[in-house]
C-alpha cells in the first residue's frame, strides 16, 4: 500500500486517492468550495491550496492525485497565506449581505472567511453584478453572490442527468444560468441548494422565514415514495419550515426529491383538525364524544362481513397495525387491504414484495430490466441510482412498456406480455444477456403488476430468475418497486384480503357493493362508488376520503407522531415526532385505542412500548411463516 | 429484527402460471399530486403547472 506523509504524520492511503482525501485521512482539515465527495473533480476554487515539499507553489489538493512519497504540509504559514489569497479574491466580488442572505448562519464561505479572511477590502473598484436568473419555483437565486464552483452544474449533469444548467462567459464575466432562462425540469433539482457553498441559490419558499439558529431539528423519514429517504425536519414552534435530506449511504446518500423537500407547506393547510358529522348532506364540526359514539353506534347497525377498511399510503406501522387490531379485536371483521388498486400480490414469501436486491446493489448491476415502472417518478432517488450505475458501469437497460424520459439512455423493448414469454423462452434478443450477465436486476413495477395479467408477469419472471440462479443467497434480481410507503410493512402485517385464487378479494367486493361500512385510514386514492355506504375517515387532511366521509376523524401528520416505517427494500427505520398535531388532532393509534375502550372491547396495548412489542411479534410471527 | 433468511434455490416456491397476454402501459403518475400533503402544498401546485406547461407547450415554446 502506498505510504504519504501529511504534517510529518505518514499514513498509508488507497489508490486512486486525491491529496485531499489523504490529508482528511490524516486528520487534517482542508477548506473546500468546488470539491464534493459525489460529484467530478473540477479545482477551480483553489481554497484547498497545500505545501507540497519540493514544489515552489502550493498546490490544489483537490485535483492533485496522491502518490507514493509525497510530503505534504496543509498548516504551514505558506499555506495560510495562499489560502488568505484565494479568499480575498473570492471577497472581492462577493457582497457584503451576509446579515439579509438565507445561508447566513450555514454559509462554508462565511465560516471559511472566519479563518481566512481579511477584516478590511484591498479591492476598491464597484463589486461585479450579475442579474437574476429564473430557475423556477424552488430556487431563488442571487447571482451576484455566486463563486463559480459549478457544483451546481455538475450536479444537474452528472447526478440529475438534466443538462439545463451551465456556465457561459469567462473570467469574472463567467455566469451560471439554466439555457433559455426556463426552470430546472428534474425531481431532484433542489438538491443544488444544499450543495451551494454560498447563497447564490437558496430555497425560494424558505426565503426569509427563519434563521437555522431559531429551527428545532428532528432527524425523521420521508413518507412521499416507498424509499423511505433519511430527513431532517426543522420546525418553528409547531410549523414545518424546511425539509433537509440526511446522509445515508445504503438509500438516499445525500439527496432527496423535491417532493420529499417542498411538501411540508402542505402539513399546514387543508389540515383536519377538530371531528365533523355529516348531517342533511352538510359536514358539521362535532366533539370526539359526538363523533365516536355516532361511529361505535352505527358500527353496531352492520353486519362484520359488511364492514371494509382501507389503509392509506402515509400510514405508520403504530397506525396499520391498531386498525387492524381494532377490526379484528372490536369489529370482528378481517376485511382490511392496504393496495389501492388491483396490484397483484403475492405474500407467501417475503422476497415477493420488497425491492431484494436493495438500492446500494444498483450500483452492482450488470443488466437491468424495468418491467412496467417509470422509477423517475415512483421512486426518483432510486432512479438517481440507476443513473449512477449507468454513468459509473455503463450498464445496459432495458424497458418494457414506455416510460419516457429516465434521465439515462434505455431500449424500449415492447409494451405486451408476450415479450417476457419470449424472454423466458430464450427466444428473445436479451434473454442471452441476462443469462450472461453476473447481476442482473429486474424491477417490476405496479404497472406491470395491474390487473390479471400481474399474476402471469411477476410468477413467471420469478420463476425465470430462480431458473436460472439468480435468486441466490449473494444477489437476488427480482425486485418489486412499490410507490407508497406504506406498503411492504402493512403486508409485513398482513393487512390485504386474498382470498384462495381471488387475489383482488377486496376490490371485488367494494365492486359488489358488499361494504356498507368503509373506514379509511388517510386513504384518499382510491376511487370507488359510495352509493349508500357509511364512510368514516380517519387521516390528518380533508382531501379526497373527508370530501365523501360521513364521520370525519382528525388524525396525526407524518411529522406530529413517532412511527415505524418499512422502506421499500424491507428496511425498518424510525421516525420521530418534529412537532404537534393541530386544534383536536390526534395520533392514530390513540384513537383506536380510545373506540375500543368506548366499546369495551380489549386492543391489546395501552401505550406506545407496548404497540411497538405487539407489533415487532406480528412481525416475527408472519416472517416465521414465511420461508423467505 | 432479523428479517432475512439464507436462500436456498430448491426452497423458493414459484408457481407456474398460464399466459395472459395484456399491453402493459405505465400507468401516468400526477408526481407533485400523489398524496394529501402533497395536493395541500402549494409549492407542489406550482410545480405541477410548470411541469404540465412544459410537457406540453415548453419545448415548442423554446425553439
Amino acid at each position: 500500500m502506498p505510504k504519504i506523509t501529511v504534517n510529518n504524520k505518514e499514513i498509508i492511503f488507497e489508490e486512486g486517492m486525491t491529496v485531499l482525501q489523504a490529508c482528511e485521512l490524516a486528520g487534517a482539515e482542508i477548506p473546500r468550495f468546488c470539491y464534493h465527495e459525489r460529484l467530478s473533480i473540477a479545482g477551480n476554487c483553489r481554497m484547498c491550496l497545500v505545501e507540497l515539499e519540493k514544489s515552489s507553489k502550493p498546490i490544489a489538493s483537490c485535483a492533485m492525485p496522491a502518490t507514493e512519497g509525497m510530503k505534504i504540509k496543509t498548516n504551514t504559514p505558506f499555506v495560510e497565506k495562499a489560502r488568505k489569497g484565494v479568499m480575498e479574491f473570492l471577497l472581492a466580488n462577493h457582497p457584503l449581505d451576509c446579515p439579509v442572505c438565507d445561508q447566513g448562519g450555514e454559509c462554508d464561505l462565511q465560516d471559511q472567511s472566519l479563518f481566512y479572511g481579511m477584516d478590511n477590502s484591498r479591492y476598491t473598484e464597484n463589486k461585479r453584478q450579475v442579474k437574476e436568473k429564473y430557475m423556477g419555483p424552488l430556487i431563488k437565486t442571487v447571482m451576484t453572490r455566486c463563486i463559480h464552483c459549478t457544483r451546481c452544474v455538475r450536479f444537474a449533469t452528472e447526478v440529475a442527468g438534466i443538462p439545463e444548467l451551465g456556465a457561459i462567459g469567462r473570467g469574472e464575466d463567467m455566469e451560471i444560468t439554466t439555457y433559455l432562462e426556463k426552470s430546472m425540469e428534474s425531481e431532484l433539482s433542489a438538491n443544488v441548494i444544499d450543495l451551494c457553498p454560498v447563497g447564490a441559490l437558496t430555497s425560494k419558499p424558505y426565503a426569509f422565514e427563519a434563521r437555522p439558529w431559531d429551527l428545532k431539528k428532528t432527524e425523521t423519514i420521508d413518507v412521499m415514495d416507498a424509499v423511505g429517504s433519511n430527513i431532517r425536519v426543522d420546525t418553528y414552534g409547531r410549523e414545518v419550515k424546511r425539509v433537509l435530506p440526511r446522509v445515508n449511504e445504503d438509500i438516499n446518500e445525500e439527496w432527496i426529491s423535491d417532493k420529499t423537500r417542498y411538501s411540508c407547506d402542505g402539513l399546514s393547510k387543508q389540515r383536519l383538525d377538530t371531528p365533523y358529522i355529516r348531517e342533511n348532506g352538510k359536514l358539521i364540526k362535532a366533539s370526539w364524544n359526538q363523533a365516536s359514539n355516532l361511529l361505535i353506534s352505527k358500527l353496531k347497525t352492520f353486519d362484520p362481513k359488511q364492514i371494509g377498511g382501507l389503509v392509506g399510503d402515509l400510514a405508520d406501522l403504530e397506525m396499520i397495525y391498531s386498525f387492524k387490531s381494532f377490526f379484528e379485536k372490536c369489529i370482528g371483521s378481517s376485511y382490511i387491504e392496504s393496495r389501492r388498486d388491483r396490484i397483484y400480490l403475492n405474500p407467501q414469501e417475503r422476497i415477493n414484495y420488497i425491492f431484494n436486491s436493495s438500492i446500494n446493489g444498483i450500483e452492482e448491476a450488470d443488466f437491468i430490466l424495468l418491467v412496467g415502472t417509470n422509477p423517475r417518478l415512483e421512486a426518483t432517488i432510486l432512479n438517481a441510482r440507476i443513473r449512477k450505475a449507468y454513468v459509473k458501469n455503463g450498464v445496459k437497460i432495458y424497458s418494457i412498456g414506455d416510460p419516457g424520459d429516465l434521465t439515462y439512455p434505455y431500449k424500449n423493448i415492447g409494451s405486451s406480455t408476450s415479450v417476457i414469454k419470449n424472454i423466458v423462452s430464450d427466444s428473445h434478443e436479451i434473454s442471452g444477456k441476462i443469462k450472461k450477465s453476473k447481476k442482473p436486476l429486474v424491477i417490476i413495477g405496479e404497472s406491470a403488476l395491474y390487473s390479471q395479467a400481474g399474476q402471469y408477469v411477476f410468477e413467471t419472471l420469478k420463476s425465470f430468475l430462480v431458473e436460472k440462479n439468480f435468486i441466490r443467497e449473494d444477489w437476488n434480481a427480482l425486485n418489486v418497486l412499490s410507490q407508497q410507503a406504506s406498503r411492504v410493512g402493512a403486508i409485513d402485517l398482513g393487512v390485504f384480503l386474498i382470498s384462495g385464487d381471488d387475489n383482488f378479494n377486496f376490490f371485488n367486493m367494494l365492486d359488489n357493493d358488499d361494504f356498507k361500512f368503509l373506514y379509511l385510514l388517510g386513504a384518499d386514492n382510491i376511487s370507488f362508488d359510495k352509493k349508500d355506504k357509511f364512510v368514516v375517515y380517519q387521516g390528518s387532511h380533508g382531501d379526497k376520503g373527508a370530501e365523501i366521509a360521513d364521520i370525519i376523524l382528525p388524525g396525526a401528520a407524518y411529522t406530529e407522531k413517532n412511527g415505524l416505517f418499512v422502506n421499500l427494500e424491507g428496511k425498518l427505520q424510525n421516525a420521530y415526532k418534529a412537532s404537534y398535531p393541530p386544534g383536536d388532532a390526534r395520533e392514530d393509534w390513540l384513537i383506536f385505542k380510545d373506540l375500543a375502550n368506548l366499546m369495551k372491547k380489549k386492543i391489546g396495548y395501552q401505550n406506545a412500548q407496548q404497540l411497538r412489542k405487539l407489533i415487532k411479534d406480528e412481525i416475527e410471527k408472519k416472517n416465521k411463516k414465511r420461508r423467505y | 429484527m432479523k428479517l432475512k433468511k439464507k436462500i436456498k434455490k430448491e426452497d423458493i416456491k414459484v408457481n407456474k402460471v398460464n399466459f395472459v397476454e395484456q399491453n402493459i402501459s405505465i400507468k401516468p403518475i400526477d408526481y407533485y399530486y400523489s398524496n394529501s400533503i402533497a395536493r395541500s402544498s402549494k409549492v407542489m401546485s406550482e410545480c405541477r403547472q410548470i411541469s404540465k406547461k412544459f410537457l406540453f407547450t415548453g419545448i415548442e415554446k423554446a425553439s
